[in-house]
């Protein structure tokens, strides 16, 4: 028998799994898809069936393959398996590259930010390894007086952070391609100096130790050009986010290392909390400008997705690994703003449909972006499902049945609806939904045993998240539909704070969920009244929408949910000292905060417009401003400097400004006449 | 340019030393002595002090890029360092003493590491089928819808 070399087994087993995941779920998808085209209503139009199977297929395929993927996932994690294919660095290997972690930043919180990376820091000197790296705020604020501060607090963040990492900020004049520019930028400028970069998010925390261990298998793996670490959410507050954060804790490892399981070197980048090599993005991941107008053509929003398929097309291997902890980000605190941030991704994810298709792309890669493409159409699929039952129930109203047609038969014509099979198929997609979260529950309570009240957390997340799922299924349809019809998205500022949601802006928002809820109940009560149970989850969830988003957007709930002890994650019972510090940290910049800002704050501060003027040549050539801008600002100017008027610059003015460091400088003296 | 009140030289150079956290006291002891090395008949003094200040910061970190703006670089170290209290003689002094320069070269900070320039090659990414018809159909659409209405 012929013997198989270690890469020839590898690439089996690779080849295997795939197999049995991809296999499983078309196997389990064709198997529902046959027993729902025999409990369909036999009354309904060959169309409307033709439909209801093509919509069903597609819903139960989604869902069958996370079931899949999540079991496989289960089974990883429960023998403690890991990722084939990757070399795990020794104890003795020592860290020899030079490493940059990039944090692009736009108009964020900059005490929060710099907060993180000094606690990176602080760990990185406690690994004995912070002579390797370098850290680059990136910084694409359009915000005047957003730049200002970061100038200030990178000032008082560089007191903090050990002098043998070097703290380095840059603000980019123009935002070309957005986030993918501006890394994009720092590799034009920077890259060749560095082996690998850690590419992070505003609100990404990372122990050195992790990135310590990133860094290492990077250099055992040469082939490798992506490592990503699972990022778990921590800090949050309302009970919106606490929800999120106990999912993402106890169901996220298992999804994770369901991806893993079948992905293993071909896997995915999600944007932040992976370390890349540098040469391999240099030479893959300059992204082109998709032809025709947004929301499909221009520069590609979601470009995470993007630079893993390219650097995989270019010959490199992508790693998602879930071993590696220490790896934390936040979640935005209300159900209205992971809405907003749905509707950026729900962008990206559809401009993917061009890139799709594109030459020489890695399967996998492709898989990739149909699960991103999914996971938006997906709720259009589903609602459309449910409308077109909807509307099949309502024909009967409309249309009875004929029971004795005119050509005489010898019984009756009955429409025949298969209750038995209906509710089995029913009670199958239920458990496919949500057996991986028990699954995810028995691996977290045998990682954590001294962890209370579990279950029934998990039981609410579910209750919860059912009321949730028709709200997130209106609101993405909504997306959907606006990006098909033209509509682009702009460049907004994620919300990171606790503010909640008053009850004026829940009912703004999610006043069509209602009136769509009550007026579903109203008509199937009314016109369809089989269909009444059935619908009844869904409704519910609309019709609740409104006092579901204020209650779970509050902090006060949240933290009445801590005390009774719900939704409680290992990481809040004993706190990482990471953590601790970040909090530490952000308290010391909070207080470098003053209310004067933007222009005013620099004129003020001597110190700081020198700094200013040092950092203006890295930013790059100052943009072009209109002439009656510039006189606008200086009239303001001067009625501040010698009236004492405070000044309320437009944005375009006070950026003007600051381009004008002799204007400043003269001003800032005048001060002192 | 702002408009600012006509004052007099003495009072714009006090003005900067304020600025740059001289006391009243300590300016009245060292404004004739900046005078004196400032050109005679200036118009511009702010100018003329921030060039005295570049020409000794050019002086001070002597390594740094020649494109540096040397008379921020030097503002915001003797700031930092707290110059006007521990060395206001050495504010602008003919010869720069050597605790003078260290304590200025301590406070340096280098807002980047220097820049080395690289290329990335924009990446092709062309799909595998060309849907002609489909790409001009719709490119199109509202041609043949008028064409319909022509005929």
């Amino acid at each position: 028998m012929k013997h198989k070399t270690p890469a020839q087994k590898l690439a089996d087993k690779i080849y295997f799994r795939r197999l049995t995941v991809f296999g499983l779920m078309f196997l389990s998808t064709i198997l529902a898809t046959l027993k729902w085209i025999t409990v369909m209503p036999t009354d309904s139009v060959l169309f409307t069936k033709i439909v209801l199977i093509g919509l069903f297929f597609l819903t139960f395929a989604w869902i069958s393959l996370f079931f899949w993927s999540s079991l496989f996932g289960f089974f990883d994690l429960w023998f403690k398996r890991p990722v084939p294919g990757i070399k795990w660095p020794g104890d003795s290997t020592s860290v020899s590259g030079k490493t940059a972690i990039l944090m692009p930043v736009y108009n964020e919180d900059s005490s929060s930010v710099f907060a993180n990376l000094a606690a990176i820091a602080e760990d990185l000197k406690n690994q004995g390894a912070a002579e390797y790296f370098d850290i680059f705020v990136l910084s694409d604020s359009t915000n005047p007086q957003c730049w200002v501060e970061e100038e200030k607090i990178w000032l008082a963040a560089r007191r903090l952070i050990s002098p043998e990492i070097g703290l380095y900020y840059r603000r980019r004049a123009k935002n070309t391609a957005r986030k993918s520019g501006n890394i994009e930028d720092f590799c034009r400028k920077w890259g060749s100096a560095y082996d690998f970069m850690v590419v992070l998010d505003a609100d990404s925390l990372m122990s050195g130790k992790t990135i310590v261990q990133m860094v290492k298998l990077m250099e055992v793996n040469p082939g490798a050009g992506i490592i990503q670490a699972p990022p778990m959410m921590i800090n949050s507050h309302s009970l919106f986010a606490r929800m999120q954060q106990f999912a993402g804790r106890v169901y996220g490892p298992i999804v994770s290392s369901g991806l893993a399981y079948w992905q293993v070197g071909d896997s995915n980048y999600w944007g932040h909390n992976a370390i890349i090599r540098v040469k391999a993005f240099m030479q893959c991941c300059s992204l082109p400008v998709l032809p025709g107008h947004a929301p499909f053509g221009g520069h590609i929003l979601s470009h995470d997705f993007v630079e893993a398929a390219l650097i995989r097309r270019g010959g490199w291997s992508a790693w998602l690994l879930p071993q590696l902890r220490g790896s934390y980000e936040e979640c935005p605190p209300t159900m209205i703003d992971f809405a907003a941030r749905d509707r950026r991704w729900c962008q990206g994810n559809l401009q993917h449909i061009k890139v799709l298709l594109s030459k020489h792309l890695h399967p996998v890669s492709r898989v990739h972006f149909i699960i991103g493409i999914m996971s938006y159409l997906s709720s259009p699929i589903w609602l459309s499902f449910l409308l077109t039952g909807l509307l099949i129930a309502l024909g009967r109203w409309v249309f009875p049945p004929i029971y004795f047609p005119e050509v005489r038969t010898l019984f009756p014509t009955w429409p025949i609806f298969d209750k038995i099979g209906t509710i089995s198929l029913f009670v199958l997609s239920m458990a496919m939904l949500i057996m991986p979260k028990f699954m995810g529950m028995i691996i977290y309570k045998r990682q954590n045993p001294q962890m209370s009240g579990t279950l029934k957390s998990v039981l609410c997340e579910i209750l919860v998240s059912a009321l949730q799922a028709p709200v997130m299924m209106m609101f993405q349809s909504k997306f959907v539909l606006d990006i098909l019809t033209g509509h682009a998205v702009s460049w907004n500022t994620q919300n990171r704070g606790d503010n909640g949601t008053s009850w004026r802006e829940a009912l703004r928002r999610h006043f069509g969920h209602t009136f769509l809820g009550i007026a579903t109940t109203v008509i199937v009560a009314l016109y369809a009244k089989e269909l009444f149970w059935w619908m009844l989850p869904i409704t519910t969830g609309l019709m609740l929408s409104v006092p579901l988003s204020v209650l779970t957007s509050r902090v006060t709930t949240g933290r009445k949910a801590l005390e009774h002890n719900f939704f409680v994650i290992p990481e809040e019972k004993k706190i990482p000292p990471l953590v601790n510090r970040q909090k530490y940290f952000e308290k010391l910049l909070q207080a470098e905060k003053t209310p004067e800002k933007g222009v005013v704050l620099l004129i003020g501060n001597p110190a700081l417009l020198a700094l200013h003027r040092l950092m203006l040549p890295v930013n790059g050539p100052a943009p072009e401003f209109d002439k009656h801008v510039l006189e606008a600002a200086q009239i303001k100017l001067e009625n501040y400097v010698n009236h004492h008027i405070r000044p309320e610059f437009s944005k375009d003015e006070e950026i003007a400004l600051l381009y004008q460091p002799d204007i400043l400088t003269r001003t800032s003296v005048s001060l002192f006449l | 340019m702002v408009a600012l009140k006509i004052r007099s030289a003495d009072d714009i150079v006090k003005a900067c030393l304020l600025s740059l956290g001289f006391s009243e006291a300590q300016c009245r002891n060292h404004l004739f002595r900046i005078r004196k090395r400032l050109p005679e008949g200036e118009d511009d003094i702010l100018r003329a002090l921030n060039d005295e200040m570049a020409a000794d910061g050019r002086k001070i970190f002597e390594n740094c890029r020649p494109d540096t703006d040397f008379a921020a670089l030097y503002k915001f170290c003797f700031l930092q360092a707290g110059g006007a209290r521990k060395w206001p003689a050495d504010f602008l002094a003919d010869n720069i003493s050597s605790t003078f320069r260290r304590s200025m070269r301590q406070q340096y900070l280098a807002t980047s590491p220097e820049i080395t320039l690289s290329s990335m090659e924009p990446q092709k990414i062309e799909p595998v089928i060309r849907l002609r018809w489909w790409h001009r159909f719709f490119r199109n659409w509202h041609r043949y819808f008028k064409s319909d209405k022509q005929k």
